[in-house]
């Protein structure tokens, strides 16, 4: 999962990433400014938009509208000093996701941005089950049968994006591109490393394979039929 | 300030002038009607004396004298005051009188006197005197000789006339009193009617609050031309106070928005930092730069609470401690405090003087003002650059400070809001050197309590030069 940062305050901004990182496993670009944000928003694939709304050259509320103009869909959750009912409503109808008032909780920012990411993908519930396969995002724990998994780091994200769109197709470099950062391109020859240490922990001694490869297409998580 | 009612005036005004009206109405109609009245009686008294004077004839036969026919008389017009006459031959003799002109006073015995007035049992009368009249109708006057001559004098009296004036009276004030009330009662509805569009405006004005700017004035066919003046001042003061109000609230959003940004920055630095376990290098540089925002906070609400209390200075009027001042060496303070900073950057701090400069202020505000333009200077300003600050006596009666950089200069669109508070050209940059956007806005404040002037000017070419106009005393 892939979150774009748009907040002009650095500390406040270092502070979220961070957190999305360290407590969501989220891959964080961040923007310093509005047109630099809209600039990374339109022109990469993100799961999550962290939105601040007071923004140097281009205001959040500008910058969201103008997103949502142009079709696209990816979750916003706008960050701002004003909570007054009026400006709640005015962000939600511009097109907003969810709303967290500075000074905010950051546990409360998390859960609201994995909630957004989740819906982002078509999952509700935080439990994501495939066959006997049980995916925890909130604890980032994963279950096949009654058989705990651990998984490193990007194994675990590796799983989680298949998870969030289980049954789809879903290609090497959609996978590079929201998994890492902007410089996503240094690392295209791990994906291959990830998906076959994955199948190793949860496939090997099982019957039934979750993790299919569609060649010239990419990968798929589905039980086997 | 003592009230009053503009309907009761105005309409004690218009009762009044009709009442003074028709009071004039009344005195020149009985005037005239009066003397009308006597000259229809005095003409009436005159016939009646003349047909007295046909009833008298002449015996017959010879010796011719005289007699005067009573019988003849018409029958008296009001029997309780009867005519009264007396006819008196040329040479005194009487030849006949009623029976109450004994009780008649002798006023007419003045022989040029043609009428007169007297009273009989209680009753006005007025006489005429016919003097020396011939009688005609002697048969035979050939043989008689020429006509004797009569005196007569005949009364009447004034009782039924003074009973028509006074019926004239009667009829001319209750027609006045009827049309008085009637056009009361009209100025009374039309002026409380003319009023209305006042009311109205009032209750227009009355649904103003702050959370409703709204004045519609009423519409402009019922709005009267005298309201027109007074519509414009409610809406010129009501500009005035939205926009003060607007100015105001933004203020508070835009402080709420600095201290929640703050506290937002210090709140996720320790939660994030309580998160897990960290390095004690992670907690060091942490808790540096938590340190960092806590004398951010400060100063930020330092700066804050002097802009409220020099607006407030400048809102009452009360100048701070004032002393005669020397403006250059406020200036040179200024400098040497921002000396530090503007070596770190490689700046070099040019200071242009002339002669002291005196002035009636408090040297600390004066001292602000510089500091703080020179600290905009200083970071807007390129590394290796220069800062001048430029004291001019120009002229008359004011002192003129400049700041000079080589920076950027100001964008053309932001010129008009620099001195706003919390505006910030562009936010990210300003808070990278420690601004909040409120460095000018007290500049601002200042300058304003001490009745100067202050405006950024773009330089052609690159920099800014900020002037400040202040007024000196007469060197």
């Amino acid at each position: 999962m892939r979150v774009l940062v748009v907040e002009d305050e650095r500390r406040l901004s270092d502070n979220i990433a961070r957190a999305l990182r360290e407590s969501a496993g989220y891959a964080v670009d961040v923007a310093g400014d509005g047109a630099q944000g809209l600039y990374l928003a339109e022109s990469s694939a993100y799961d999550l938009i962290v939105l601040d709304l007071m923004l140097p050259k281009l205001d959040g509320q500008s910058l969201l509208v103008r997103y949502r103009k142009r079709g696209h869909e990816t979750p916003v959750l706008v960050l701002s000093a004003r909570d007054e009912k009026e400006s709640v409503v005015k962000l939600l109808n511009a097109g907003a996701d969810d709303y967290v008032a500075k000074p905010f909780d950051l546990g409360e920012f998390l859960a609201r941005a994995k909630a957004l990411v989740r819906r982002g993908a078509g999952q509700h519930s935080p439990v994501i089950s495939i066959g006997d396969l049980q995916l925890d995002t909130v604890a980032r724990s994963v279950r096949r049968g009654n058989r705990e998994i651990a998984l490193a780091p990007m194994e675990y994200r590796v799983l989680e994006y298949l998870g969030h769109r289980p049954r789809a197709v879903i290609s090497k470099t959609e996978l590079l591109e929201h998994l890492y950062d902007y410089n996503w391109e240094k690392f295209s020859n791990v994906i291959e490393v990830y998906i076959s240490g994955l199948r190793r922990k949860i496939d090997d001694s099982h019957a039934e394979k979750l993790i299919h490869t569609v060649r010239g297409h990419g990968y798929v998580l589905r039980p086997d039929r | 300030m003592k009230s009053f009612s503009l309907t009761r005036r105005i309409i004690a005004t218009v009762v009044t002038c009709q009442f003074l009206l028709a009071v004039g109405l009344i005195l020149v109609a009985l005037i005239y009607g009066r003397s009308e009245l006597k000259g229809a009686f005095d003409t009436a008294l005159d016939g009646k004396a003349m047909s007295a004077l046909a009833l008298l004839q002449y015996t017959e036969p010879k010796p011719h004298i005289l007699i005067f026919d009573a019988t003849l008389l018409p029958p008296p017009s009001d029997p309780a005051h009867q005519d009264q006459y007396e006819i008196r031959s040329s040479d005194g003799h009487l030849i006949a009188r009623s029976s109450g002109w004994e009780n008649v006073p002798p006023i007419m015995a003045q022989t040029d006197r043609r009428y007169g007035d007297f009273t009989l049992a209680g009753a006005p009368y007025r006489a005429i005197a016919l003097r020396n009249v011939p009688v005609l109708d002697k048969e035979g006057q050939e043989d008689g000789g020429p006509a004797e001559q009569v005196t007569v004098f005949y009364a009447s009296s004034l009782v039924a006339n003074h009973l028509r004036l006074s019926k004239l009276a009667a009829l001319v004030g209750a027609t006045s009193t009827l049309l008085l009330l009637v056009t009361n009662a009209f100025a009374v509805w039309s002026v409380r009617r003319g009023l209305a569009p006042l009311r109205e405006l009032a209750a227009q004005a009355n649904k103003i609050s702050v959370h409703n700017w709204n004045f519609s004035a009423p519409p402009g066919d019922s709005l009267a031309t005298e309201l027109s003046p007074l519509v414009h001042a409610i809406e010129a003061v009501l500009g005035r106070l939205r926009e003060s109000f607007r100015q105001q609230r933004d203020f508070t959003n835009d402080a709420a928005h600095e201290l929640k940004t703050s506290v937002a920055i210090v709140k996720s630095t320790l939660q994030s930092l309580l998160h897990r376990p960290r390095t004690q290098q992670e907690y060091q540089t942490e808790l540096e730069g938590l340190l960092e925002d806590c004398w951010r906070l400060e100063d930020l609400l330092g700066r804050m609470l002097r802009l409220a209390r020099i607006e407030q200075l400048a809102e009452n009027g009360v100048p701070p401690k004032l002393a005669t001042t020397e403006l250059t060496s406020t200036c040179e303070a200024a400098i040497s405090r921002i000396r530090k900073v503007a070596e770190e950057r490689n700046i070099e701090l040019e200071f242009e003087s002339p002669a002291a400069v005196y002035m009636y202020a408090d040297p600390e505000d004066l001292e602000l003002i510089w500091l703080n333009l020179l600290e905009n200077a200083v970071q807007y300003s390129p590394e290796g650059s220069t800062v001048t600050l430029r004291v001019r006596r120009n002229g008359g009666a004011m002192v003129e400070v400049s700041v000079v950089d080589s920076g950027p200069g100001i964008p053309p669109a932001e010129l008009p809001h620099i001195f706003e508070r919390f505006h910030r050209g562009d936010p990210s940059r300003a808070r990278s050197t420690g601004g909040f956007g409120l460095g000018l806005a007290i500049c601002k404040a200042l300058v304003d309590a001490y009745n100067g002037t202050i405006e950024a000017i773009n330089l052609p070419g690159h920099g800014t030069q900020m002037r400040v106009q202040l007024p000196a005393e007469s060197s």
